[in-house]
């Protein structure tokens, strides 16, 4: 692999390499962290680019060092409080009542399950059709819809209750 | 609780739902993708390209750690495998130096050097009496416990005994150097250096010599020398042991052959002091000094 080669590669995955990673833990350092890892090991083994494979495969480390790394910081904030996103201001709510959605949200999206949460944040906050999510988590279709209902669900009745 | 009813299956084709309130989002990320790229790059300018041909198979890597163990364990033993060559008493012994200069060393003599080495370390030790008969171009260093020679292409004797040490020119030039006071000097043909117990280096004129008229064809030559030195060449040229039980303080010059019996040369030496020796045993003479 060339230098040119891996800066291509490194412009196209990236990006959702790490957001995929947020969406798991809601860190943003530690997704940083990973996902340059992941980056730096593609460079090191010299991973031959067969687009396509490539792409499950960066899922996967990132996934795979993800879970290593996360055991270590578990310890230290057991609990995950909330997803912290920042957010477009065209709205039509009024801003307290938009204050209160969105608080509710992030700590909605804490609650929910990882597999579900980075499959729904996949879906909303990067519009990946089920299938392209399917592909890149090397999972079926079948198993992402399931897992997006589930959370899709869980998060209207907790934003809906008492809102 | 109270709206459990919601039907999952439904919902991910309709959302007209409270999710579509929220405003679009972003990860609120610290360093930007630029930031990570560039600490990247970093790493990966130092990573060599070819890489993953060069030691990407563990047989390679193996290989390649047994080279280099072969060659450095090679270069030890070429560097340290000694070569002693000891002559023992009445013996004289005759060898070839690398690079086809010779040596002859007298009785009682030892000598050592790295002849695996010699193409980056020409040096010779040697304690004893040697002659030395250096092939052209063949430049070497004899080391001794006082004194060092250096060879410039020639022939040369060397005497290292009991802190003596004294070098005789024949042919050529050798570079005479003291180990104790750092002095150097170069021998020209028929010269000879002395070193002192000080360390101090003398150079005196010899007359020529012959082969014949020397250890060389069992000849002994001593000029103005003290006798224990002398006995103790006896001893060394006959296999004997001389015992003087007092310090001998006296100065000789004669010389004796080798044809000779120690006997005669014994009485040769002790008649011109007045002296007396008795056979103690087989191999053992005792030097009896009258009182008066």
């Amino acid at each position: 692999m060339t230098q040119e080669e891996f800066k291509g590669l490194f412009d196209k995955y990236f990006d959702s390499i790490r957001s995929y990673i947020y969406y798991r833990c809601g860190d943003t350092e530690l997704a940083t962290d990973i996902a340059q890892e992941v980056f730096m090991q593609v460079w090191e083994k010299q991973f031959e680019i067969q687009n396509g494979k490539i792409k499950s495969l960066l899922y996967k480390m990132s996934g795979d060092l993800f879970i290593s790394r996360y055991r270590r910081k578990e310890l230290e904030h057991r609990y995950l409080n909330s997803i912290e996103l920042d957010y477009l201001e065209e709205s039509p709510e009024e801003q307290a009542q938009l204050k209160e959605l969105i608080t509710k949200y992030e700590k909605s999206l804490a609650g929910l399950p990882e597999n579900q949460r980075d499959v729904f944040l996949m879906s909303r906050n990067e519009g990946l059709k089920y299938s392209e999510i399917a592909e890149r988590l090397n999972i079926s279709i079948k198993a992402v819809e399931k897992r997006m209902n589930k959370a899709l669900s869980y998060l209207r009745e907790a934003l809906e209750y008492k809102g | 609780m109270t709206k459990d009813e919601r039907n999952t299956g439904n919902n991910s084709v309709r959302r007209p739902d409270i999710l579509d309130r929220l405003p679009q989002s972003r990860i609120p990320w610290k360093r930007s993708k630029e930031e990570v790229w560039n600490s990247l790059k970093n790493n990966i300018d130092e990573q060599p390209e070819a890489r993953k041909i060069s030691f990407g198979s563990y047989i390679l890597r193996l290989s390649a750690a047994a080279v280099i163990l072969l060659l450095v364990g090679s270069a030890a033993f070429m560097r340290f495998y000694t070569r002693t060559v000891t002559s023992q008493s009445a013996e004289v012994v005759n060898l070839e130096l690398p690079r086809g200069s010779e040596v002859m060393l007298n009785a009682e003599t030892i000598i050592k050097y790295n002849p695996l080495w010699w193409k980056f370390n020409r040096k010779i030790r040697m304690e004893g009496e040697a002659y030395f008969e250096v092939s052209k171009g063949n430049e070497f260093t004899v080391i001794s416990e006082s004194g060092t020679t250096t060879v410039l292409g020639t022939t040369f004797n060397i005497y290292s005994r009991k802190g003596d040490y004294e070098v005789s020119c024949y042919t050529g030039k050798v570079r005479v150097g003291s180990v104790n006071s750092g002095e150097e000097v170069i021998l020209e043909p028929n010269q000879k250096a002395s070193i002192d117990e000080e360390g101090y280096l003398a150079v005196n004129e010899e007359p020529p010599r012959s082969i014949n008229q020397d250890w060389r064809s069992g000849y002994f030559k001593f000029t103005s020398m003290p006798v224990t030195r002398v006995f103790d060449e006896i001893s060394r040229q006959f296999g004997f042991t001389i015992k003087a039980t007092e310090n001998l303080d006296l100065i000789y010059t004669g010389n004796f052959s080798k044809d000779q019996s120690i006997e005669e040369v014994m009485n040769l030496v002790c008649k011109a002091f007045g002296i007396d020796f008795v056979s103690e045993d087989e191999n053992t003479y005792r030097i009896i000094v009258n009182a008066n």
